[in-house]
């Protein structure tokens, strides 16, 4: 394993290395940089303070120039660069927003795993039954509904509607058209409190788009486990089922799960940017989205870098994972 | 039906029925946050707040820069100009504007005492001289150095007087200080000299940023949110009065154009800016609020400067030829387009400047919709009928590529009714859209289109120099430059060069009209519309005002209040 795991890490030196080429290249040769976008909003501006300008951001610099001092400052001082929008480091914008898509997606994904795992046990279970094929059309609903048309529907209906208001019981159930924070609300626990009736309606979306697959896999995964001789062998010998699926079934089938739920890890990091945009939640997503419309190369290419390192250090996380959970792997 | 699904339909069909009215209920008339704050919803969120940096121009940014910071002169959305932080606007009469005999000119400034920074010191001329040596500074990022460099010096002979030293003749230097605008002084001189290519990084970035308007940045929530504050040492300008009854506003950022029109509907929004809603989303909000019978929130379209035009690039074989370009024009109805597509809400447009531009050529010739004439330009210039239908000249087909920015539902509707309009007069035109990116940033500076429709925003004082100037016309290699157009008539240039530095008035009402009048003539642009920018706010909301300019709506946000 220990030779498995050297061999992994040193492959990705290579990967990381491509991927930023692949990255910057992508990025650099996009038609337009900001300068240009300046000056469709102020067509006064004098080609001198064009030139000017390009020559302060090194836009005029050669590529591969511009890629090597790039990938100098961040190996050599972990620095990603500013980014042109909003004048700050890189690095800590996304940290700050990646927290922010992190308050809706670890919610969401919790939310998604508690109800899809028992719902693919018991789908599987009761293989084509009534409910069975209740939970298979709701996945599919969940799987296909477009994310910026569910989550439009849900603000007019929980925001602009809200029909059950006329019950004066239920007068209390309305909540915020999206945005991310009340105004003044800045200190203490009230932020938490505040920050929660924002985050109800995108989690809610957000989790569905999970929840369909978890219910999937689940399901699938079960099936295919509750037919193993070794369930009918514990079956035969008079155990209850509790005990049958618990203790037998379920520890094998959640091995499938366990491999998918580790490979969307990255995928929390990267936030949701439909959710986010429809919403107005400042997070990641909606950040990569508005840097590439903006030209912000810096903020793109930072996002993009720092999410694909994440996709290929979960990716061996969750080869180890499964190793470690099926005794049936073994790597050398 | 089971029993327990029985009793939930039943319930179901109970709070839908009590619940209907709500449906189509009104949301709250009255302030979403009280009657001292008003939320005031926009798209996009400012980078910053320096005056001259080049990342810091969005018009959002200027929005809320304008309640933080006042300049020497503002503008009204009667596009009258007032002074605001000097005792009065200098003028060639009254002898504070000097011409002096070597061309250069001289003007004195007035300050008003009793004004202060944000922390209590005292806004004097060091603020703009400072502002303009920053702006000036080579390594400092600023958008556009035009109208600074034409001033050699700025001298204070005390700390409410400016005296500015233009090196030539400029129209507007009446308008501005040295068009720098201001910056503190005493709070920003040791950072800038720290590291003069990091200041817009270092300052205007967050709270706190020292201003002398009639609002404080109290808080900044990255993504979501900026919150100003009344400040109370305010002494009050004729733009911008003391006390406001509005103590505080909340701009709020929402991407979406249907979240934030949800936010509209629901009360959450108590007004919302130029660039929230676009206006094809704006006439159909306008026709629903109408058709529910809702009056507590008021739509509002105001025509403004941003002028939707297509770009004829006249080195094209076809369009070289002056008549094809008229013929073009010949064969459209705009007025049909507009009153089909908007409603007549936004205004055909017969020039580069705007009606409501104050050297507009009321009296230019107008191309109005005569296909039959169209016709005959295009018999006169050699083209005639092929096979189907499609003119042609020495073999060549009159297929023209029309380009537009992707995804703008609004242009691809106009580009529609254009294609089929040119088509009955023999001109095929083909569609081709491309992403607003590789649009703005590579086909129209390196002028690989034919027909190319986009917008220019002006402001009030524009003029055609850089735009309809022979000599500024871009190149492949050289991006430089805004005559996309290719426009070359060498009277047209000099006029449009001479137009800053003419001090009369009138005089360049004149030259402006000649050059309308020879660029009308020679078309190398086919005026369409004016864009007119939906605003939206409660209806107890007083004395929300838009410009229609690049003034944004919070000019006169000291005078906002609500009715009881």
């Amino acid at each position: 394993m220990s030779r498995y795991l050297a061999r992994r890490l040193l492959q990705m030196i290579p990967l990381v290395f491509g991927l930023s080429v692949i990255i910057f290249l992508v990025l650099a040769l996009a038609p337009g940089d900001p300068v240009d976008l300046l000056i469709f909003g102020n067509p006064q501006i004098r080609p001198e303070d064009v030139v000017r300008l390009k020559h302060f951001y090194g836009l005029d610099q050669p590529m591969y120039l511009r890629y090597f001092k790039w990938l100098g400052a961040a190996v050599l001082h972990g620095d990603l660069g500013y980014s042109r929008t909003y004048k700050t480091p890189v690095f800590s914008l996304i940290g700050a927003r990646v927290s922010n898509s992190l308050w809706l997606t670890i919610p969401a994904f919790f939310l998604a795993l508690l109800v899809a795992v028992p719902v693919g046990i018991y789908s599987a279970l009761h293989q084509y039954s009534a409910r069975d094929y209740a939970a298979t059309f709701l996945t599919f609903f969940g799987v296909s509904i477009p994310v910026f048309w569910f989550g439009i529907m849900m603000i007019y209906l929980f925001a602009v509607w809200h029909p059950w208001s006329a019950i004066s019981a239920l007068a209390w159930l309305r909540l915020p058209a999206g945005g991310f924070a009340s105004s003044g609300v800045s200190e203490g626990v009230a932020v938490y409190a505040d920050r929660i009736q924002y985050m109800i309606l995108p989690v809610i979306v957000l989790s569905l788009l999970f929840m369909a697959g978890y219910t999937r896999f689940t399901r699938s995964s079960m099936l295919e486990v509750v037919r193993q001789d070794y369930v009918r062998t514990a079956r035969a010998k008079g155990l209850e089922t509790r005990v049958v699926i618990n203790k037998h079934a379920l520890k094998n089938a959640m091995i499938p799960l366990v491999t998918i739920i580790a490979l969307s890890v990255p995928g929390l990091f990267a936030g949701a940017p439909l959710t986010e945009t429809v919403f107005g939640w400042p997070g990641i997503g909606q950040l990569l989205v508005t840097s590439v419309q903006g030209a912000d190369f810096a903020v793109a290419q930072g996002i993009i870098m720092v999410l694909a390192g994440l996709v290929i250090v979960f990716n061996l996380l969750a080869d180890v994972a499964y190793a470690l959970l099926d005794p049936r792997i073994r790597y050398d | 039906m089971p029993n327990k699904l029985r009793w939930f339909a039943l319930l179901l069909a109970l709070v839908f029925a009590i619940g209907y009215p709500a449906l189509v209920g009104a949301a709250p008339g009255g302030p979403a946050s009280g009657t001292d704050t008003v939320n005031l919803f926009t798209q996009q969120e400012p980078s910053c707040f320096n005056p001259t940096a080049d990342a810091c121009q969005m018009f959002v940014a200027s929005m809320v820069r304008s309640t933080i910071f006042v300049d020497a002169v503002g503008l009204s959305s009667t596009w009258k100009y007032s002074p605001e932080m000097v005792e009065k606007i200098p003028n060639l009469k009254d002898g504070d504007w000097k011409v002096l005999p070597n061309g250069k000119m001289q003007v004195t400034w007035k300050i008003r005492q009793g004004f202060t920074w944000q922390d209590g010191a005292p806004v004097t001329a060091q603020d703009w001289i400072w502002a303009r040596f920053v702006n000036l500074h080579p390594d400092f990022p600023t958008a556009g150095r035009d109208v600074a460099k034409r001033v050699d010096n700025i001298l204070a002979p005390d700390p409410y007087t400016m005296v500015v030293q233009w090196n030539k003749k400029y129209f507007g230097a009446n308008l501005s200080v040295a068009g720098s605008s201001i910056i503190p002084k005493h709070a920003t001189e040791k950072l800038f000299r720290a590291a003069p290519s990091k200041f817009d990084q270092a300052w205007g970035t967050g709270v706190p940023t020292l201003g002398n308007g009639p609002y404080i940045l109290k808080q900044w929530q990255k993504g979501a949110s900026i919150t100003v504050e009344a400040n109370p040492n305010w002494k009050g300008t004729p733009l911008q009065p003391a006390n406001p009854t509005v103590k505080r506003i909340n701009f709020r950022f929402i991407s979406d154009t249907n979240t934030l029109i949800a936010n509209v509907l629901s009360g959450s929004a108590d007004a919302t800016d130029e660039t929230a809603i676009p206006f094809v989303s704006g006439l159909e909000l306008e026709k629903r609020l109408k058709s529910e019978g809702r009056t507590d929130v008021v739509l509002r379209a105001e025509p403004g400067l941003v002028w939707e035009h297509i770009d004829l690039n006249t080195d094209n074989l076809h369009l070289k030829d002056k008549r094809v370009r008229q013929a073009l024009i010949y064969a459209i109805n705009r007025d049909e387009l507009v009153n089909q597509l908007f409603e007549g809400k936004q205004v055909v447009s017969h020039s580069f400047l705007p009606e409501k531009h104050y050297a507009y050529n009321k009296a230019v010739k107008k191309y109005n919709f005569d296909p039959a004439k169209a016709k005959a330009l295009l018999a006169e210039a050699g083209y005639t009928p092929g096979s189907d239908g499609i003119l042609q000249k020495g073999g060549q087909r009159l297929s023209l590529v029309f380009m537009t920015t992707a995804g703008n539902r609004t242009r691809e509707q106009v580009q529609q009714v254009l294609q089929s309009q040119w088509k009955t007069v023999g001109v095929e035109v083909k569609i081709q859209n491309q992403p607003a990116r590789a649009y703005f940033g590579d086909t129209l500076p390196s002028r690989k289109f034919e027909m190319a429709m986009f917008a220019w925003v002006f402001s009030p004082q524009a003029d055609c120099e850089g735009l309809y100037t022979g000599d500024t016309i871009p190149s492949p290699e050289h991006h430089e430059g805004q005559n996309y157009s290719g426009y070359k008539n060498d009277e047209v240039t000099k006029i449009c060069h001479a137009i800053p530095e003419e001090l009369d008035q009138a005089k360049r009402v004149e030259m402006f009209k000649r050059a309308q009048d020879l660029w009308v003539e020679d078309l190398p642009v086919i005026p369409l519309y004016l864009r007119s920018d939906y605003t939206s706010h409660k209806a107890g909301l007083q004395a929300w005002l838009p410009t229609g300019a690049d003034t944004p709506v919070t000019w006169n946000a000291p005078a906002w209040k609500w009715s009881r």
